[in-house]
């Protein structure tokens, strides 16, 4: 691509009118460019010649549409009339656009299209003829619901737009395009409802985007660390969703979402620290279940960040917590282990860390037996070797679990993180270093902000009208939804 | 670009800072000199908590305007010399509040350890705190507010053995250790300054007294609980040898444990109390402007120290009476304690200047 880059600044950018001197230019920009082609024509009894991607473009289709209707002009074109006839002959059959520099051409060409040149005609005809290989719509990955749709986004921008609209029918759905990655020039598209999105965080989305300078845009997670308000904070500011209906339910919420071409993830902004703790399935069943269930995923929560960390400070500083019988039969089952409790929970959360990395990354049936290997061997041997108590076992196995009661992949993966260091406050300081910890952690809660909205709305500060739907969840008819867009005529 | 709270953040942080001493610390106060009438004393406190507030809400009005059109140079030496109070009375209260954490902690849940240990982990919390806003730390404590309210009804509800009968016969001295012992609880409940450091910052000015009237009122409620729920169980003369009673009524009820856990949430409410205060000693002396870590840190490194010259003075100096440590770290101390903020502090005025 710099190669390319390099050679167009040595000519003149613009497209001369003689197709000698056009061909030797495409020949130069191009040249080395794997599956670069060049097809000569006779159109009108002009000379022409046809440049692609091969490996882009659909050449069946090119020769199809665009070489055999063209090839049929048999009558001289005069020059002030290419442009017409050749539309004319190809109109409706696929996207026309017209080119006047080499630039612009070469940027075409690896975009899929294919580009026409004629002699004696200073531009060239560009044909939208890019060969879509792309995965089937399938089951949203990550993001599975028992009762709801089953369809999930593509890494094709158009496939996506079109599960959008199958849900908005409404010409309020607007969009804007950005081309980002100067090597990949990949396209992104932020979509939203025009008349309820939060225009404030509107605008910065736009602004932020286009202030985007990379060179190669391979995931949505590039785009929110460049556009994030705090990005070396550990808890995240955006959501993401493979799930159409999860899409929609933000833009009707007045909120932006972000498409990148090549990944199926899209990312919604703002995103506050409950939306966290929201799984679609939420507004697919009773209301009254879904209270449960949101207040199990905030238990599930504060088991992972708090459990381990509670454990080590009993057992190590503040004994006086626990019930004298508990607190011997503890005693009894830690009897021989050699390590302190911090020790052997931090051992624990690694291997537990260990293993699931290792059955991600393994084939399905194989990670299924490492995981089986991985609990017998944590379970059952290492308690019998004396290497760990059984006590610490049952608490390491209910925090693994409880992670995994959080919808969102990343939340699950951040608080197993951050119940690291709990431990370690734990170790150092007890149940007081645990309390400082959780003071600490909301106080850097409170200091984020997604895209200029408190991260901890709407309970700090507190909104009386989006509390229904936060821990509880309203019926429909009485549900006044979570509107961000409250916030600024406020 | 001045941070904002709202009103109800107002309410909720003016709340903190009086439970950080009300609910904790006061109770013994009023039971000593009232001793079974305590509990009027309670009440009377919140009436003159209430009348104090209305007329610190003039007095903060007029602290506004002040601020927005001070004198220039040291024409008005009163001005400066109000300044100058305000300055030393947040700091120590600042001081205050953490030797009141760490005697909590000290004596109670961590009687073998080390204070330092507790003095470090509160100056980073309040470093943290400074460095992140009042905006975003009023935000935190609305957050946590429900956890703290929680715990303390808690506490309240989970005492048994109430003996009623402790209470009477009512008024047995008359008004006047009744009164006495009201004066201390109704200066915490006044709080000129923390109205004063946080009403610059509120939303809707006009709503300010009401909060700050309601503020007394939900904290003086607490102390009431607290204060009837100590004499009901411990009695009168228990109650008074106290300096805790929360805790000892949690221990006389064999709830330590739950104690603890809940003391965790307690953390925040003297945390808010020492925040406040610093927070507004930096504002007064104009530094909440300063984006560098510098004035802080300086600020955390003072505090530290300081509660370390009035260990070093107060523990050490009585345990290891002459030995050669004992003497001089107050010194090395009180070195640090002066010079680093001073240097800072210098630091941070010169960068203002130079910069757009």
């Amino acid at each position: 691509m710099y190669k390319l880059r390099r050679n167009l600044k040595k000519s003149t950018d613009t497209i001369a009118s003689s197709i000698k001197e056009n061909f030797i230019a495409m020949q130069q920009a191009m040249a080395g460019t794997i599956g670069f082609q060049v097809k000569d024509l006779i159109i009108g009894k002009r000379k022409a010649f046809l440049c692609f991607d091969k490996d882009l473009a659909d050449k069946d289709r090119i020769i199809r549409d665009i070489v055999t209707r063209l090839m049929e002009i048999e009558q001289e074109i005069p020059l002030d009339n290419i442009r017409t006839i050749v539309m004319e002959k190809t109109i409706g059959i696929t996207p026309i656009q017209i080119a006047g520099t080499y630039s612009q051409v070469t940027r075409k060409i690896v975009d899929g299209w294919a580009v026409l040149f004629i002699d004696g005609y200073d531009q060239a005809i560009a044909f939208f003829e890019k060969s879509l290989k792309t995965r089937a719509i399938g089951k949203p990955f990550g993001e599975i619901v028992v009762r709801g749709p089953q369809d999930g986004f593509n890494e094709n921008l158009e496939d996506n737009m079109n599960l959008l609209k199958q849900r908005i029918k409404s010409h309020d759905l607007k969009g804007e395009d950005f081309t980002l990655g100067t090597v990949s020039n990949t396209k992104t598209r932020i979509v939203y409802m025009e008349s309820i999105v939060h225009k404030q965080v509107l605008s910065k989305v736009r602004e932020r985007i286009q202030k985007i300078s990379l060179d190669v845009l391979l995931e949505s997670n590039v785009v929110e660390e460049f556009i994030e308000d705090n990005r070396y904070s550990p808890f995240p500011t955006m959501e993401k969703t493979v799930r159409p209906d999860k899409a929609v339910l933000a833009l009707t919420e007045g909120r932006v979402a972000i498409f990148i071409q090549g990944t199926p993830t899209a990312l919604l902004a703002p995103a506050v620290f409950l939306n966290f703790f929201q799984a679609m399935e939420d507004y697919y069943i009773r209301s009254f279940m879904t209270f449960f269930l949101r207040l199990i995923r905030i238990l599930a929560f504060m088991i992972n960040l708090l459990l381990p960390a509670i454990y080590v400070a009993s057992v190590t500083h503040n004994q006086n917590i626990l019930p004298l019988g508990l607190l011997l039969s503890m005693a009894a089952g830690k009897e021989g282990v050699p390590y302190p409790s911090w020790f052997e929970s931090l051992l624990m959360m690694t291997i537990f860390e260990i293993l699931r990395e290792a059955g991600l990354r393994f084939p399905q049936p194989i990670g299924q037996a490492v995981s089986i290997v991985g609990a017998l061997v944590i379970g059952e041997s290492a308690v019998n070797a004396g290497l760990i108590s059984p006590a610490m076992v049952i608490v390491i196995s209910l925090t693994a679990i409880a992670s995994f009661a959080l919808p969102t992949y990343e939340m699950g993966t951040l608080v197993r993180m951050l119940g690291f260091a709990f431990v370690f406050l734990a170790a150092l300081m007890g149940i007081l270093g645990v309390g400082i910890g959780f003071v600490a952690l909301f106080l850097h809660l409170g200091s984020l902000t997604s895209f200029g909205i408190p991260y901890l709305t709407p309970l700090a500060p507190f909104k009386r009208s989006r509390l229904r739907d936060t821990f509880l969840r309203f019926p429909w008819p009485n549900l006044k939804r979570n509107v961000f867009v409250k916030g600024q005529k406020q | 670009m001045r941070e904002w709270i709202s009103n109800r953040q107002l309410l909720i942080v003016l709340i903190l800072v009086k439970l950080a001493t009300s609910t904790v610390y006061l109770e013994p106060v009023s039971s000593g000199y009232a001793k079974a009438d305590a509990w009027l004393s309670v009440i009377l406190s919140i009436a003159g908590g209430v009348a104090l507030t209305v007329f610190a809400y003039t007095g903060a009005k007029s602290w506004y305007v002040a601020q927005n059109d001070r004198p220039k140079g040291l024409k008005n030496l009163f001005y400066w010399l109000a300044v100058l109070a305000f300055a030393a009375y947040c700091y120590l209260q600042t001081v205050i509040a953490g030797r009141q954490f760490v005697d909590f902690w000290t004596t109670n849940l961590y009687i073998e350890y080390s204070p330092s240990m507790f003095l470090i982990a509160m100056s980073i919390l309040i470093f943290a705190a400074l460095w992140m806003g009042l905006a975003a730390a009023s935000r935190s404590m609305e957050f946590l507010f429900p956890f703290i309210l929680f715990s303390l009804l808690f506490a309240a509800f989970n005492a048994n053995g109430y003996h009623p009968e402790y209470l009477f016969p009512v008024l047995k001295d008359g008004w006047t250790p009744v009164t006495k012992g009201a004066i201390q609880p109704t200066a915490s409940f006044g709080q000129f300054t923390i109205l004063m450091v946080l009403y610059p910052f509120v939303f809707k000015k006009k709503e300010a007294l009401k909060d700050t009237i309601m503020a007394v009122l939900v904290s003086g409620s607490m102390l009431l609980m607290t204060t009837l729920a100590t004499l009901m169980v411990l009695g009168p003369e228990e109650s008074v040898r106290h300096l805790f009673p929360a805790y000892a009524l949690a221990r006389h009820n064999r709830l330590e444990g739950v104690f603890s856990v809940i003391a965790t949430f307690w953390i925040a409410t003297t945390f808010t109390k020492s925040y406040v205060h610093a927070f507004g000693l930096l504002f007064i002396l104009k530094l909440l402007s300063e984006k560098i870590p510098l004035v802080p840190a300086a600020f955390c490194i003072s505090l530290s120290t300081t509660l370390g010259v009035y260990y070093s003075y107060v523990i050490w100096s009585q345990i290891v009476f002459g030995s050669l440590i004992s003497n001089t770290f107050p010194v090395l101390f009180l070195a640090v304690q002066i010079l680093v903020p001073v240097v800072f502090v210098l630091l941070a005025r010169g960068k203002k200047e130079t910069c757009p």
